[in-house]
C-alpha cells in the first residue's frame, strides 16, 4: 500500500515524499521476503521513475535494467511460467521502462516493450492501471 | 448440457408444453451452472478466479446457443449477454466486455425500455465505460437509464400507483445520480458534480436519516467534489515552470488545502462508517478500496488522502515489515457494481 502511496505523491510532484514511501515500501519487502522478490523489482521500477523525474537519467536507466533483469529471471526460473501477479509485476516494469525509454531517446525499443505489456495483458487476463 | 436437442421432423412451434420446459429448464440450467462456476472460483486466488472466469466463458459460449431456442425466456439473450460481460470485465478485456454489455442492452430495450433487465444493462455499459475512461459515453448511458427509470415511474404515477411513484426518489434513481455525478466530476464537470450530489444527500437525509451508510455514503461523494475543486484551483499545472522544490511544496499545499476544506465533512463519513466497520481492518479494507479507485481514474490527490488514512491501520495490523503494509496489486478491478450474481 506505502508503494502505491507512492505511485499516486510521484502523479502529484511530491518527488520526496514519494521517495519516502518507496524506501519504506522497499524495506518492507525485504524484511518481509527478501531483495530479490519480484515485490522489490516492481518498487524499485518505481524509485527508478522517480530518478527520471529528478533528471537523473543514467541512474534511471541501470535501475530500469536491473529491476527488469530480476523479474525475467523470476518468470524463466518459475514452473509453469510463474504466478498470475508475477506476470503482472513483468508488465508493469516494462510498462515503466518502455515510457521511459520512448521518452529518453529509444522510441523503438519502448514501443517493443509496450507491445509485450499488451500481449502480457491478453495472455493473462489482466489490465494495468 | 446445453439445450436438448430440437424436435426432428417437426414443425416449428409445434413442440409440446413438456418439450418447452424441457428447453427452458436446460438454458436455465446452463446459465446457473456457468454463474456457479464464476461464484465459487471468485473467493478463491486471483490465478483460480482467472481460471474460473475462463471456464464460466465456454459454458456461456455454450448458453448462448440455447439462447433463441423456442421456450428460452424473453430475456435469455440479454441475461447471457451480460454474464459474458462481466467474465470479459473480470478478466480485463474491457472492450470486448463493453461490445457484450451493449449487445445484452439492445436486446433488453427491445424488450422494454425501463425493463429491469435494459436498467442492468446500461449501468453495466456506463460502468465499464467508467472504467476504461471514457467519461462522456458512462454520463450518456447512465443519463438514459435515468430519464428511462423516471419515464417509468411517471408512468406508473399516473396510474394511480402510489408505491411505484415514490420510484423517481427510490434509491435506485439516487444511486444512479451518484454514478451520474462521478462521470460528470471525472470530467472535470464539478458544479454540476457538486448539485447533483447535494440533492442526492439531502434526499438520503429525508429519507434514510443521517446516520445511514447510504446517506455516508453520499457525504463522502460530497467530500469528494470539494476535495476536486480546490485541487483543481491550486493543483500544479503544466507549463507553470515551477523548481522542483516549488512543485513539491504546491502538491503539499494543494492536499492539505483541500483536506482543510472539507473537514468537516470528512470527519462526518470517517466517524459513521468507521463505526459501522467490523474491526479497524475492515475500515482499512474500505479506505484502500476507494483509494484505488480513486488512483485508477487517476485522481492522486483523492487516492493520496486515502491511503494516507489508510496506511496506520494496515501498520497496526500487519507491521510496517509485512508485504500487506508495502504493496497491493496494482490491477484494476474490473467488477461492475451491477452484477448477475
Amino acid at each position: 500500500m506505502v508503494n502505491s502511496l507512492g505511485e499516486s505523491l510521484l502523479e502529484l510532484g511530491a518527488l520526496d515524499a514519494a521517495a519516502d514511501a518507496f524506501e519504506r515500501a522497499l524495506a518492507a519487502v525485504v524484511a518481509a521476503t527478501s531483495a530479490d522478490d519480484a515485490s522489490a523489482a516492481s518498487i524499485q521500477a518505481n524509485q527508478a521513475r522517480l530518478f527520471s523525474f529528478r533528471g537523473d537519467i543514467e541512474a534511471a536507466r541501470d535501475l530500469f535494467e536491473s529491476c527488469l533483469s530480476l523479474v525475467e529471471h523470476k518468470v524463466d526460473d518459475a514452473d509453469n511460467g510463474g504466478d498470475f501477479m508475477l506476470h503482472v509485476i513483468h508488465s508493469r516494469v516494462l510498462k515503466l521502462f518502455g515510457e521511459f525509454e520512448q521518452a529518453h531517446g529509444d522510441a523503438s525499443r519502448g514501443a517493443e516493450r509496450l507491445q509485450q505489456v499488451k500481449r502480457l495483458e491478453a495472455q493473462y487476463g489482466f489490465l494495468q492501471a | 448440457m446445453v439445450a436438448a436437442s430440437p424436435p426432428t421432423k417437426k414443425k416449428a412451434g409445434s413442440s409440446t408444453k413438456r418439450e418447452k420446459r424441457a428447453i427452458l429448464s436446460s438454458w436455465a440450467e446452463s446459465f446457473q451452472g456457468a454463474m456457479r462456476t464464476l461464484e465459487s472460483s471468485a473467493a478463491d486466488s486471483t490465478e483460480a478466479a482467472h481460471a474460473g472466469a475462463y471456464k464460466a466463458k465456454r459454458e456461456l459460449n455454450a448458453v448462448l446457443r440455447a439462447a433463441r431456442n423456442p421456450g428460452a425466456p424473453s430475456h435469455a439473450l440479454s441475461l447471457t449477454m451480460r454474464g459474458l460481460g462481466y467474465v470479459f470485465a473480470t478478466t480485463g478485456l474491457l472492450p470486448q466486455a463493453e461490445a457484450a454489455y451493449l449487445r445484452a442492452l439492445t436486446e433488453a430495450r427491445a424488450r422494454g425500455e425501463a425493463s429491469e433487465a435494459a436498467l442492468g444493462a446500461w449501468r453495466d455499459v456506463a460502468v465499464i465505460c467508467l472504467e476504461q475512461r471514457k467519461y462522456a459515453d458512462a454520463e450518456a448511458h447512465h443519463t438514459a437509464a435515468l430519464a428511462a427509470l423516471q419515464a417509468r415511474a411517471a408512468t406508473a404515477g399516473s396510474g394511480g400507483g402510489k408505491r411505484l411513484r415514490n420510484n423517481a426518489h427510490s434509491s435506485e434513481v439516487l444511486e444512479l445520480q451518484l454514478c451520474l455525478a462521478d462521470a460528470l466530476r471525472l470530467q472535470a464537470r464539478l458544479d454540476e458534480a457538486e448539485a447533483l450530489v447535494q440533492k442526492v444527500l439531502a434526499a438520503r437525509e429525508g429519507s434514510l436519516g443521517a446516520c445511514h451508510p447510504e446517506t455516508l455514503g453520499a457525504v463522502y461523494d460530497l467530500s469528494h467534489v470539494l476535495r476536486s475543486k480546490v485541487v483543481a484551483s491550486t493543483g500544479r499545472r503544466e507549463g507553470e515552470g515551477l523548481c522542483q522544490v516549488e512543485m513539491e511544496r504546491q502538491a503539499l499545499d494543494s492536499l492539505d488545502a483541500a483536506a482543510e476544506a472539507t473537514a468537516s465533512l470528512d470527519a462526518r463519513w470517517q466517524g459513521g462508517l468507521r463505526a459501522l466497520c467490523e474491526g479497524s481492518l475492515s475500515w482499512g479494507e474500505q479506505l484502500l478500496s476507494l483509494g484505488s479507485t480513486a488512483q485508477a481514474h487517476a485522481e492522486h490527490a483523492e487516492a493520496v488522502l486515502l491511503l494516507r488514512l489508510a496506511l496506520p491501520v494496515y501498520e497496526e495490523a500487519f507491521t510496517a515489515s509485512s508485504i500487506d503494509f508495502a504493496e497491493v496489486g496494482r490491477i484494476q478491478a474490473h467488477r461492475p457494481a451491477s452484477t448477475l450474481l
